[in-house]
This record gives structure tokens, C-alpha cells and sequence, in this order.
């Protein structure tokens, strides 16, 4: 399989502070990559800095196939309120005259929405918006696709066809990274996740082999960990000495309705 | 990709209500020149006299209002919408984005105020009476003269 993506020693500080130290990645074509980490763990900055918006401190980004460009759904919906869905596509297309009238309505069809409505973006919900966001991220058929939390404000129907859509998109060559702390959904979408934490990837799991992971996991109270062993076993579960937060162990998958 | 940032930067310029709000108030400030004009004692009163009158009379302060008000947020908008990541992700580079920006603004406000004056002037054809064109030729290259001389030169080499 062909690499699409290749990041190596990659570090970004602000102001002299760490954001990502030493990151190093790869991904290959039909690959589906999660992103997970707490709230301000760089999740979003290292998405930035692949879309090309933020300049890395350090190390590099190769893409192999920048022609094709790179699709991104940023974690809240950029658009013109006062525009229609299509036109706001049809400006967006505009920058790189790639994708026409009928790839872009082909987007909207394929997202849910229906290219004739006239309605201004302003009166969308918030999930319909999500939804032009995801389309104008596709028209252009990227080999790249980088989603940050792209499940924000769809309903269980539109995270299904979410789903869908990734891995149908996967299994025409499209490598999609996706960061969320969803742990549930991006189980359930991904063929391998990053966990990053603190600037770093610390654990690179593959939910496609079926060997048993070991991941070391830390909550943030006793009341957080007990819960956890409660529903990973106590044979699951073993704690490590730690002075702050709980933390330990964790040698079986954690079961879906825990998150 | 500079041209195509422009030519979208002019459609949405010219695709936002706001502009169609500020080209009515501008003519309404124009044609507040023509209405003093008429108070005016000159022995003429033809379209071009009126139509100077009017634009020296306010233009000069409504002008640096209207392009603030019509074009003064056009990079703001852009992050505050959040709308530069897209930019970015298809290619963009930071110099095209801030030139294609610049150009388009500029390009945009010299179209809506030459549209605001075109307007103007036909007003004043409807109003008062025309003169030859000659007369407006020379009336407008003595005005350029003493107000543009360098322009003048030039206009008068080409």
C-alpha cells in the first residue's frame, strides 16, 4: 500500500512551550487513522499543521499526493451565513477550479443535503451545517482527509452515514485521519488510532488485529477508577504507583458503554 | 490561484446585501451635493457642473466611510468565520491569500464607487441640461489640470 502521508520529528512551541514534541507518523492509502487525547493535547494542532494553516516548529509533513489536494472539516463549520449550501460550495470550488456544478451537487447528495434548496447556511442546524462542511471537504475528491470531531452536532442517523461514507471513501484510496474524544466512535470508524497526550504519541493501536492491546490509561479521580475497574474487571486492570492522578494498566478492550 | 482569489473576493463583495445598504446611502450623499447645488448662484447649471459639484462636495468625506464600511472587514470576516483553513487546505499560500485579499478589496471598492459615480452622472443627465461633449472634455481637463497637473501631462503625451 502506497504511504499518502509521512510526518517525522515533528514539533511545534508557542512562546517557548512544548505543543507537539516529536511526532512521528504515517499514513496509507484506504487507511482510516484516530486521533484521540484529552482536551488540549495537540489533537487539533497537529491537523493544522498537515492542512498547512499552522507552521511546525520542526520536522516535516510529506504529502505524496498534493494534487489531489487535501479535504479538511475543522472542528467548528466555517461558512457564509448569508449564502446558499451550494453557494458556498460553489465559492469554495472556486479556488481551485476542481470540482464543477455537478461534482458539488454530488457532494450534497452524498452528505444528505439537497443541492436545489435555496435556504441561507445562517438557518441551518447545527448538524446540516456539519453536513455542508463534510461536502465541501469531499467535492474536490482528495486523496487526504482530515476530520476534527466530525460527529459534532449529527444526530445517531447522521454519524451512521458518517460512518459509511469514511469507509466507502477508505475503500476508493481516501486516508482519513479523524480526531475526536469520542473513544466509542472512533472505535467503531478506524482501522488504527494514535493516542496522543501531553504533545506526544504515546501508543499507536490497531483495532484491525485482534491481539490483545495493553494501553496505559489514567483518570482523573478514585471515584473515575473505580468506575473503571468496575467495568474492565479487576483482571483487566492493573495500577501503577502514581503520586497524582490514578493510573494503571488496562489489558483488555474497555466495553463500549463505559464512554 | 491569485486571479481565482480575487475573482472570488469580488463576488463576495458584490454578493453581500451590506454593499447594496451602503451604494443607496452613498447616492443619497451625493445627491444631498446636487440638492445644495441647486441653492447655488450659477449663471450654468448643466450636468457636469452639478455632477463636479456633487462629487467635490462629499465625496472626499463619504468616500474613505464607504470603502471602510464596504471592504474594512474582509480579513477579519474571513477568521472570525474561520474560513482561512479552507483556504489554506486547497493550496493557498499565506502571500496569495493577503495579495489576493489586498487586490480583490481594492479592485472591488475602485468598481463600486466608479458604479456609485456612473449612477450619479446619469441622475444629473436627467436633471439638467447636457452641453456638448466637448464642453464636458474641457471642463474636465481644466479641472484635471488644477487639480492633477502630473495627470494632465500624461493624459496629454498618451
Amino acid at each position: 500500500m502506497k504511504e499518502i502521508l509521512k510526518i517525522r520529528s515533528l514539533k511545534k512551541s508557542v512562546r517557548r512551550k512544548p505543543i507537539l514534541r516529536d511526532i512521528n507518523l504515517t499514513l496509507i492509502e484506504g487507511e482510516i487513522l484516530g486521533l484521540i487525547g484529552p482536551n488540549g493535547a495537540g489533537k487539533t494542532t497537529l491537523l493544522k499543521i498537515i492542512s498547512g494553516t499552522v507552521m511546525a516548529t520542526a520536522g516535516s509533513v510529506l504529502l505524496t499526493e498534493q494534487e489531489s489536494g487535501i479535504g479538511i472539516l475543522p472542528e467548528s463549520p466555517a461558512l457564509l451565513l448569508g449564502l446558499s449550501g451550494f453557494q458556498n460550495l460553489q465559492l469554495l470550488a472556486s479556488i481551485r477550479r476542481k470540482a464543477g456544478e455537478l461534482e458539488i451537487k454530488e457532494a450534497l447528495e452524498t452528505v444528505g443535503l439537497d443541492p436545489a434548496k435555496r435556504k441561507a447556511v445562517g438557518n441551518y442546524s447545527l448538524g446540516m451545517k456539519q453536513r455542508l462542511m463534510l461536502a465541501q471537504a469531499i467535492m474536490e475528491k482528495p486523496k487526504l482527509l482530515l476530520l476534527d470531531e466530525p460527529t459534532n452536532g449529527l444526530d445517531p442517523l447522521g454519524i451512521i452515514d458518517l460512518r459509511q461514507l469514511l469507509f466507502r471513501l477508505a475503500s476508493q484510496g481516501v486516508g482519513i485521519i479523524i480526531a475526536s474524544h469520542l473513544l466509542h466512535e472512533i472505535e467503531l470508524m478506524c482501522h488504527r488510532v494514535a493516542i496522543i497526550s501531553n504533545g506526544t504519541i504515546f501508543r499507536e493501536v490497531d483495532l484491525r488485529s485482534g491481539e490483545q492491546q495493553f494501553i496505559e490509561i489514567s483518570v482523573s479521580s478514585h471515584i473515575d477508577w473505580n468506575k473503571l475497574v468496575q467495568s474492565a474487571g479487576k483482571d483487566s486492570l492493573r495500577q501503577l504507583p502514581s503520586k497524582g492522578s490514578p493510573m494503571g494498566i488496562l489489558n483488555s478492550e474497555l466495553p463500549g458503554d463505559y464512554f | 490561484m491569485l486571479t481565482n482569489i480575487i475573482r472570488l473576493e469580488l463576488k463576495r463583495l458584490f454578493g453581500k446585501k451590506k454593499l447594496l445598504v451602503l451604494g443607496t446611502l452613498g447616492l443619497g450623499l451625493l445627491i444631498t451635493g446636487i440638492v445644495s447645488y441647486l441653492d447655488c448662484d450659477t449663471p450654468q447649471r448643466t450636468s457636469f457642473e452639478a455632477f463636479s459639484f456633487a462629487t467635490g462636495y462629499i465625496l472626499p468625506l463619504a468616500l474613505p466611510l464607504l470603502a471602510g464600511l464596504s471592504s474594512g472587514d474582509i480579513l477579519a470576516e474571513d477568521r472570525h468565520l474561520g474560513l482561512v483553513p479552507l483556504f489554506m487546505s486547497r493550496g493557498v499560500s499565506p502571500y496569495q491569500y493577503i495579495s489576493g485579499k489586498a487586490i480583490g478589496g481594492i479592485v472591488g471598492q475602485i468598481f463600486f464607487t466608479g458604479g456609485l459615480l456612473v449612477i450619479l452622472l446619469l441622475i444629473t443627465f436627467l436633471l439638467f441640461p447636457g452641453g456638448p461633449i466637448l464642453t464636458y472634455a474641457a471642463d474636465f481637463a481644466k479641472g484635471l489640470a488644477a487639480t492633477n497637473p502630473v495627470a494632465y501631462c500624461m493624459v496629454l503625451h498618451s
